[in-house]
């Protein structure tokens, strides 16, 4: 339960190995003596040293697997499993990047991409959303991207991918007004993590520490009429989504090609 | 590695849209109110809501029912039996015209019966008259498990007297009243200048009075206050027309907070300079009930509100209430409002807040989660010498401070399970602190 100074209590974190989800999730420990964590992905090793470190922060943490590709209700009851009515903040850090640009060209990629960050990372957001709505309180960390407004030629799939993601947590949060949970569609731009190491940096790359002020600054303002649903980072990528969402295709596949120079 | 513990949500209901805030306007949920239902109370998750007179999230349950009690009054010859949702405003319009009254009365009238009891209000004469609880002939409780009437022997009254409602609904409640010679009463003030000056003061003052409280002004550079000391006449007159009657000046919301330290330093000199030692005749009602006159005041705090921080320092440790009031004179947070008052002996109740010793409220804006870290200090200084939060009041203890101050916490629980052993009968506050069960921090400390 979050207390009067905006202090949380327990925080879930689906895709427990996350950098920027761990980011988040230290941060709401530190500054917001969330005492409660619950780490849950696939592997267990990585859980624990991440459990280990979040101990050293003051929190009790739990394990609790979770496979983006499991069958629908096997993810859903895995969801419900991490979740009790005294969970404040869900984190939905659950996604796959493909090393290569041409993902469109391998199916099997391909399937995988949107088999986790669409199918599973889909039925994940909706388990989360309406445990909240029935407990009647907190908020549900979307992380999605800004290569969600448009699947440019470079991220194809991915774009795709987090698009259809994108809806759902942007559907997700307009039905939960009135409910007193909301949802947080998180967009960032390229932040340095394990996830994009072996790719090229694009521009206003950040860090996954400015990713986690940016939900705990979101947390500061309450639930209402008014309350933003949606976070960009940093903000000035709101701007650039606004420009590639509205590009001509012909000028969006040259600047493109352009990067694409610049950065081979 | 840690087992997550994950309570089961029993009764589930579709999320309502009464949309609920704390007194002080930080806290805000979303639950559905309706009138106590007997049937439903055992197979829905909810707690009892009141006036929504406490200071946080004690009288909702988020996704879940906030039940509203009956409110009709019965009023016989030296007791009064009533519905748990009468207002005491109201009882008192009923009551002071016969000539009786109750012998506990906190600062604002606003609450219900039923809420006194569950938080097991106090007046600035707890010294000598106890707890709103000591004054209870027998309870109708509503639980889980069916319907009970419950007297002052009973284990189920003492859990239920300060048991912020997780016990049950109290559906119907019977009060000794005890007679009421006027409306008038005699009224010292004594501006008093540094802590040590004000306790004697305020020592002094409860030999020869009943209702002893001291306003402090903690932004001032040295610590100041007014000492108030009441004592209802006991020739009369009584007039009618000095009935308690809700506040006819309402402060509307506000964009944002005049809460400043500016500001508040400007008010409290000009309160301290205009105050002079002396004794006046004044109504009843303005010395005992200062929060019955102006409505809505939590608006001046803007949209983020405030939080009302009331511990108790037992008898023999002025040193830590000296360093408490240092604490907050320290905060970057303005220290709006502080109160202080003297306890007698504890309560009936398991959670009962009264023992014996100093008692200092403090309103605070709700500025952001580095005030909590230092309210955290303060309770853990506080809990170290046997004190606590006031439960009513509180909107941010740690969950794992609360067994220290509450000893009778264990004891508590058993009675609660055994009249819901389901656990349907929850609050934020239930959740927020682990009350009927224990957080997980305590079992992987």
């Amino acid at each position: 339960m979050r207390d009067g100074v905006g202090r949380l209590q327990r925080v879930v974190l689906l895709g427990g190995t996350s950098d920027i989800g761990l980011a988040i999730v230290e941060r709401l420990v530190r500054r917001r003596r969330a005492a409660e964590v619950v780490l849950a992905g696939r592997d267990a090793d990585a859980l624990e040293e991440a459990a280990e470190r979040l101990r050293t922060c003051g929190a009790t943490v739990g394990i609790s697997p979770l496979s983006a590709t499991a069958a629908g209700p096997e993810v859903a009851a895995a969801v419900r499993a991490t979740l009790d009515v005294r969970t404040d903040v869900v984190v939905h850090a659950v996604g796959v990047l493909p090393h290569d640009d041409r993902d469109g060209d391998d199916p099997g990629l391909a399937t995988a991409v949107f088999d986790v960050n669409t199918t599973g990372s889909g039925v994940m957001l909706l388990a989360a959303a309406r445990t909240l709505q029935a407990q009647g309180h907190g908020t549900l960390v979307a992380l999605s991207s800004v290569a969600a407004v448009r699947a440019r030629p470079d991220n194809l799939v991915y774009g795709a991918a987090k698009a259809g993601y994108d809806a759902l947590a942007c559907g997700l949060a307009d039905q939960l007004r009135g409910t007193g949970a909301r949802v947080l569609v998180v967009r960032p731009g390229f932040i340095h993590s394990r996830m994009t190491a072996t790719h090229d940096e694009a521009p206003l790359a950040r860090h996954p520490s400015d990713v986690a002020v940016a939900v705990d600054r979101a947390l500061d303002r309450r639930d209402g009429p008014t309350a933003r649903r949606i976070v960009w980072v940093p903000p000035a990528m709101a701007v650039v989504a606004a420009g590639i969402r509205t590009m001509p295709g012909p000028v969006l596949t040259a600047v493109a090609r352009r990067l694409e120079e610049r950065g081979g | 590695m840690a087992d997550v513990v994950a309570p089961t949500m029993p009764g589930a209901v579709p999320p309502g849209a009464d949309r609920v805030t704390s007194f002080g306007r930080a806290l805000r949920g979303r639950t559905t109110v309706a009138p106590l239902d007997a049937g439903a109370v055992a197979t829905t998750r909810g707690i009892t809501r009141g006036s929504g007179c406490s200071y946080g999230d004690q009288a909702w349950c988020s996704g879940g029912l906030s039940w509203t009690a009956p409110v009709d009054v019965r009023i016989g010859t030296d007791e009064v039996d009533v519905g748990g949702g009468v207002v005491l405003r109201d009882l008192l319009r009923d009551l002071w015209p016969l000539g009786r009254t109750l012998a506990v009365l906190p600062g604002s009238l606003a609450v219900t019966v039923g809420g006194a009891i569950a938080a097991d209000v106090h007046g600035k004469n707890h010294a000598s008259a106890g707890t709103f609880g000591h004054h209870v002939l027998g309870l109708d409780l509503v639980t889980p498990s069916g319907r009970r009437a419950v007297g002052p022997e009973d284990e189920a009254f003492r859990a239920t007297t300060g048991g912020m409602g997780l016990t049950g609904t109290i559906e119907r409640a019977r009060l000794a009243t005890v007679p009421l010679a006027s409306t008038w009463a005699t009224h010292t003030t004594t501006p008093v200048t540094g802590v040590t000056d004000l306790l004697a003061t305020m020592e002094a003052a409860r030999a020869d009075h009943e209702h002893v409280a001291a306003w402090l002004d903690l932004v001032a550079p040295h610590v100041r206050g007014i000492v108030e000391a009441t004592t209802v006449d006991v020739d009369g007159p009584r007039t009618d027309a000095m009935l308690p009657s809700p506040p006819t000046v309402r402060v509307p919301p506000l964009p944002t907070s005049l809460v400043r330290r500016g500001s508040i330093r400007v008010a409290n000199a000009a309160r301290f300079r205009l105050a002079r030692s002396a004794t006046t005749r004044v109504p009843l009602t303005s010395a005992l009930f200062p929060l019955e006159s102006v409505g809505g005041f939590p608006h001046v705090y803007g949209p983020t509100g405030f939080v009302q921080h009331q511990v108790v320092v037992p008898d023999g440790h002025d040193d830590v209430l000296v360093d408490v009031v240092a604490c907050h004179r320290e905060l970057p947070i303005v220290p709006a409002l502080a109160v202080l008052k003297w306890l007698g002996d504890a309560g009936p109740g398991h959670l009962s807040f009264p023992r014996r010793g100093w008692t200092l409220a403090v309103d605070l804006p709700a500025s952001g989660p580095g005030l909590g870290d230092h309210l955290d200090a303060i309770d853990q200084r506080v809990a170290a010498v046997g004190g606590r939060v006031y439960l009513a009041k509180d909107a941010t203890a740690a969950p794992g401070a609360i067994a220290a101050m509450y000893p009778r916490l264990a004891e508590w629980r058993r009675v609660a399970d055994d009249l819901d052993p389901d656990h349907l009968v929850t609050s934020d506050l239930d959740r927020r602190l682990g009350l009927r069960r224990p957080g997980i921090e305590v079992a992987d400390a």
